[in-house]
């Protein structure tokens, strides 16, 4: 019964009045963060390439999950290995891919084989990505996706 | 901070009612509202190469399109911070921003000089920590020039940059209603009647409610590629939109934008560059072709954008089915592309 004037107020009618508030609140505080993708692309690199020129560095302006490494080699006559690491990783991640000339490979998805540890990727730090590959000459691409997720912010 | 679907204060039929205890009702919800719907920024960053590739930098010669990239904000939103890492072969060179409806630096920009790359072989990098407002609609331009007379010709050099959305202000208005404190708490003044309990609690409920419908937290993904012919290998000119470990996990593409500029090279008068983004079941979601007609190469971008907001609520991988994104050109002509790149906006 709602609380209306001129009727005794029911014990559970005082205890509900809150309930929706309390339902929409506790939903919205368990919204999972989605991943996306943030992409480093290596174009047309060979193994003579110089170190700068295999390696990208960027710095990281929230805190955040590294849920996975995604690398996929087109056009790649080589194996490439890509590295992510900033420098307080639980260990560096490595992901090869072996490319054929004339296709488009992807990488062993990790959260299909291995278990993947837990990566959190700290405000201010200094991320580097980079490459290691044997490909002798240029006309490739080596994608590199990282999945991040993080939450909400309640301030910046 | 937990959130309890029953207040903390429960009453029972034979108890009196202690308007403490209410009180406290009322503050644990006061509490949550603020540390829930507080939580209302969310945050990007996308890397923009400002290099061809492995073998070839921006130099100054290059048209001043092929030396920027244009950025659309689909909502309102904040680039937080730049950060440039790389270094010169020669000479050292400048990233300017500027909001292309006035061709002057945003009023909130601190370095109105530009961000600068000093000359140097080394390996340096420099962060740029500056909040800057991108209205909603409004396309705005990194354009690489000189810092001073110099020549200059970059060897790697990446233009991160930092995003930051609002899920409580997308149109440049905030949405976000404080809960006021007055009237929601009973004291002896308190009149006994029925809409003291209501009137606060009703407004918050609609509040809250009100509040699940802004959910919008746009991130960027950004894909560039240089210098490519009819003759490319469609394996260098194509992205994989990776599938996620969990659908929990997924998030939904909601909107693409894509430029293309061509060089000088070639004689051709028309020309159309293409990017479609396919789904997980490798059905074309959308097909975006830029189109040059009647303009001679080297000095002209043209722009399309489509907001797939429109479409069955937007692109999303499985898991276990990836997403993909190709280029392409669509006409038999000989002249290069000097550089296509492309937005996939996500929520």
């Amino acid at each position: 019964m709602a609380i209306v004037n001129t009727q005794t107020i029911a014990a559970s009618d005082l205890n509900a009045i809150w309930a929706s508030t309390l339902s929409s609140l506790q939903t919205q505080n368990q919204k999972l963060p989605a991943t996306y993708w943030y992409q480093l692309d290596f174009q047309d690199p060979t193994s003579s390439d110089a170190t700068i020129l295999l390696n990208h560095n960027v710095v990281m302006r929230d805190d955040c999950i590294l849920a996975e490494v995604v690398v996929v080699a087109g056009n790649h006559a080589g194996t490439a290995t890509i590295t992510v690491d900033n420098g307080f990783m639980i260990e560096p991640l490595t992901v090869s891919v072996v490319g054929t000339g004339a296709t488009y490979t992807k990488a062993t998805r990790n959260y299909t084989t291995n278990p993947f540890p837990l990566q959190v990727l700290t405000r201010g730090s200094i991320l580097t990505v980079s490459l290691a590959t044997t490909a002798a000459s240029r006309g490739s691409r080596v994608q590199v996706s990282l999945g991040v997720r993080s939450y909400w912010r309640p301030s910046i | 901070m937990k959130v309890q679907t029953s207040a903390p204060w429960q009453f029972r039929t034979t108890a009196q009612v202690d308007p403490n205890k209410v009180n406290e009702n009322m503050s644990y919800v006061a509490k949550l509202y603020e540390d829930v719907l507080g939580k209302r920024y969310g945050l990007s960053q996308i890397t923009l190469p400002l290099y061809a590739n492995a073998s070839s930098g921006y130099k100054d010669g290059y048209t001043q399109e092929e030396l920027t990239y244009r950025l659309v904000a689909p909502d309102t939103m904040w680039i937080e911070g730049i950060y440039l890492d790389g270094a010169t072969v020669s000479g050292d060179c400048r990233v300017f921003l500027i909001d292309t409806a006035t061709g002057l630096p945003p009023s909130d920009v601190a370095d109105v000089d530009g961000y600068v790359v000093s000359a140097t072989t080394t390996e340096a990098t420099t962060v740029y920590a500056n909040q800057i407002l991108m209205n909603a609609g409004a396309t705005y331009a990194f354009i690489l020039t000189k810092n001073t007379t110099a020549n200059f010709t970059t060897q790697k050099l990446d233009l991160t940059i930092h995003l930051k959305t609002d899920r409580f202000n997308t149109s440049g208005t905030d949405q976000y209603v404080a809960l006021g404190y007055n009237g929601l708490f009973l004291n002896e003044a308190t009149s006994t009647d029925a809409t003291t309990f209501l009137t606060p609690s009703n407004s918050v409920s609609s509040t809250v409610s009100a509040s699940n419908a802004q959910q919008r937290s746009l991130k960027c993904m950004a894909f560039v590629a240089h210098t490519f012919t009819t003759s490319t290998s469609a394996n260098v000119l194509k992205w994989t939109i990776p599938s996620t470990d969990s659908n929990k996990g997924r998030s939904k593409i909601v909107r693409i934008d894509c430029y293309a500029v061509f060089d000088s090279n070639g004689a051709a008068t028309h020309d159309r560059v293409q990017w479609q983004l396919k789904d997980k079941n490798t059905i074309v979601q959308l097909t975006a072709q830029i189109e040059m007609t009647g303009v001679k190469f080297g000095s002209t971008s043209q722009v399309v954008s489509i907001d797939m907001s429109q479409s069955s609520s937007g692109v999303e991988s499985n898991t276990g089915q990836d997403c993909t994104l190709s280029l392409s050109r669509v006409d038999a002509s000989t002249a290069v592309c000097a550089k296509s790149y492309c937005y996939l906006w996500v929520e």
